[in-house]
């Protein structure tokens, strides 16, 4: 995996206590840090993207609003997702219109 | 009324089985519409089966049905980058014979986007209910299930065809 340096200053207080973490389950203190925040970071996209994705796909912004917070591959997509089940669902309406009109049971 | 001698033959790959396995509709779309797989669809699904999770249970729902499945080989003639073999053989196998593909992954529709017709599994929701076989309210209860895992592409699937299937 591709990876970069990040610094960050941390509190001495917080640095003991992620010593004692460390001792105590005999884990890397650098590592720790690395998966704890992975999935903070993780569950925090996801969150923050739920509310955008809920705000575009109910109108209430745009692609271009969306591009210009979390840039164009993300904006690309959630377009493609929306014009896509809009697609899917419109065809299926049509579909079993068809089969109505047409008396099939099941 | 008649059952429709001709029904429509849709090719289906995994996620979009397991969709419609979790919300155990399977039974009911293969009344309307043949569901086509490759033997690798088959095969992912009995692999899934083997876990207790719920892609394991939703693909030992949808393996009850195995029998009725048009199982076909297929040759590939086109290879689309970036997609697995399996997701090509079910490209050209929906190419070859004209057929709609059904899948719910994301990057695998996109993809194949206007090379041939792809659709989300959410399709034979709305085809249920306007066809008469499936209430509104039970569809939009189904649709909740089918939201699963609470990710943001579900999301606007899910918020899409609520609101495709409350104008009904």
């Amino acid at each position: 995996m591709e990876t970069e340096q990040f610094n960050i200053r941390m509190p001495k207080e917080l640095v003991q206590d992620l010593d004692i973490i460390s001792k105590l389950l005999k884990v890397n203190k650098s590592e720790w840090v690395k998966t704890k925040l992975a999935e903070e970071v993780h569950e925090e996209k996801n969150k923050l993207l739920m509310e955008l994705s809920t705000l575009y796909a109910k109108g209430m912004i745009g692609k271009r609003k969306i591009e210009q917070l979390v840039g164009k591959d993300i904006a690309d997509e959630m377009e493609f997702i929306k014009k896509k089940a809009i697609e899917s669902a419109k065809k299926g309406i049509e579909i079993g219109r068809g089969l109505r009109k047409k008396g099939v049971r099941i | 009324m008649e059952e429709d001698s001709e029904k429509k033959e849709y090719v289906f790959d995994t996620s979009a089985l397991i969709s419609l396995g979790d919300i155990k509709v399977i039974g009911e779309v293969l009344k309307l519409a043949e569901i086509v797989v490759t033997p690798s669809i088959v095969k992912e699904l009995e692999e899934f089966a083997k876990y207790d999770d719920e892609y394991g249970k939703a693909s030992k729902e949808v393996l009850k049905y195995k029998d009725k499945f048009i199982v076909k080989n297929t040759e590939i003639k086109e290879s689309i980058e970036y997609i697995q073999t399996t997701d090509n053989e079910l490209y050209n196998l929906a190419k070859t014979q004209s057929s709609t593909l059904i899948t719910d992954d994301i990057k695998f529709s996109r993809h194949v986007d206007g090379k041939i017709d792809t659709q989300f599994s959410t399709l034979f929701l709305t085809l249920l209910v306007s066809s008469g076989h499936l209430s509104k309210e039970k569809a939009l209860e189904l649709l909740e299930k089918l939201r699963g895992i609470r990710n943001w592409r579900n999301n606007i699937i899910y918020l899409a065809t609520k609101e495709e299937l409350e104008k009904l």
